[in-house]
């Protein structure tokens, strides 16, 4: 089977104009068909569910937060009367009702910090921001010091990237590659595959890469990305390896890709 | 393969050509002493990024040392420099026609950077020489 990828709205910000949009975060039991209930109210009062977020800390606590959009554009029934008809669903324990800071503009006050498994905090940041870091660098320091840079800084990241999850999920050798892939998809870095075949080579693949993205300006490459995995693998194999991008969505190639080869001995 | 493909000659940073008069005399003064002289010397860092340096003096048993010429010095120029330096292990001197401030003599002793300055007139002064020499050391 073949997986379709699709973009994804992050449940943090929604904006939505000319639409009456409405948050409501929500404990509820963290049973089976607890939230069923909550969706199966609000399906009776014709009220449609824009974004869903369902995510407890702990996966066997006893309740769970909830944080849903709302579209009441249309709806004829008072929010008082939906908010009390959901308060009075038996796994619902509290409901808060966020209403839009603008019209068409809402912002998930309930959830803070973001966290990762292990309650690593996660900082995300927009597209604006990436590209501005990048282009303030590139114009200001000029490409070979900001290259450099972002490959120092990459280093050090992909080392204690590959220290941490090494940690907490106890893997090793390819499986921590694998895992590193994953990590970077979920948080939305990059769409990746890897062919490993330790020590002889290793070879990553990314499709969608940020950086190679926004470096197009310079077709710079992708050094910060380049650094990570070049230090993800040395710190995983034990071994300083040195990695190069012999393709880049900065160059107008289909993909990034880096690759690690034995240098011939004698 | 190294990552080649992007560079362009110098760090990109809006500085001004130096006087050619006074880049020759720094090319005179290093030959006099033996070294060789690379003009436009390209170095690959650790990190695999490419680096141009305006002259890079070698001398007789391989050491080298970078210059960077400039008419102006800012921190960005600085801190320019240092990952230069740091990415390729060469040491750097950075030629300067004018007085650079105390900031960035702060900021280029805490970088191990040297900064050389001419002289006021931007012909090079006995100090200049004296201090030329030194940045060899």
């Amino acid at each position: 089977m073949v997986l379709v990828h699709k973009p994804v709205a992050v449940p943090r910000i929604t904006v939505a104009p000319g639409h009456d949009i409405h948050g409501f975060a929500l404990e509820i039991d963290n049973t089976p068909g607890s939230l069923a209930k909550v969706l199966n109210a609000l399906s009776r009062l014709n009220i449609n569910v824009l974004q869903l977020l369902a995510s407890p800390l702990e996966i066997e606590a006893p309740t769970a937060p909830v944080y849903m959009v709302v579209d009441l554009t249309g709806v004829t029934t008072p929010i008082e009367q939906i908010l009390s008809e959901l308060r009075g669903v038996p796994t619902v324990k509290s409901l808060e009702h966020i209403p839009p800071t603008l019209p068409g503009y809402l912002v998930d006050k309930f959830h803070f910090p973001l966290l990762l498994p292990g309650g690593l905090r996660v900082i995300a940041a927009s597209e604006v921001v990436w590209r501005s870091i990048l282009e303030t660098g590139y114009n200001r320091l000029g490409a070979p010091a900001m290259e450099t840079f972002l490959w120092y800084i990459g280093e050090g990241v992909g080392r204690s990237l590959a220290h941490h999850w090494a940690r907490l999920l106890k893997a090793t050798g390819q499986s921590l590659i694998t895992i590193l892939l994953g990590d970077g998809k979920a948080l939305g870095w990059w769409d990746g595959e890897a062919q490993v075949d330790w020590p002889k080579s290793v070879v990553i693949t990314l499709r969608g890469c940020w950086e190679g993205l926004y470096a197009e300006k310079w077709a710079a490459g992708c050094h910060l990305v380049r650094g990570i995995w070049q230090g993800f693998i040395s710190q995983t194999f034990g071994r300083d390896v040195k990695l190069v991008e012999e393709r880049c969505i900065s160059r107008r190639d289909e993909c990034c890709q880096f690759i690690y080869r034995e240098e011939p001995t004698g | 393969m190294n990552q080649k493909h992007h560079i362009e000659p110098g760090s990109g940073l809006s500085v001004k050509p130096m006087d050619a008069q006074l880049t020759q005399h720094l090319k005179d003064a290093l030959s006099l002493q033996g070294y060789k002289i690379h003009d436009g010397h390209r170095v690959v860092g650790k990190s695999g990024v490419e680096h141009v340096f305006d002259i890079v003096a070698e001398a007789d048993g391989g050491g080298m040392h970078a210059y960077v010429l400039a008419e102006e010095l800012d921190e960005l120029h600085l801190l320019a420099c240092y990952l230069k330096q740091l990415d390729t292990g060469l040491p750097i001197t950075v030629v300067c026609s004018s007085e650079p401030s105390d900031r960035c003599r702060k900021l280029a002793e805490d970088y191990s950077l040297k900064i050389i300055v001419p002289g006021p007139s931007g012909i090079p002064s006995p100090n200049f020489t004296g201090a030329f020499s030194a940045s060899l050391r």
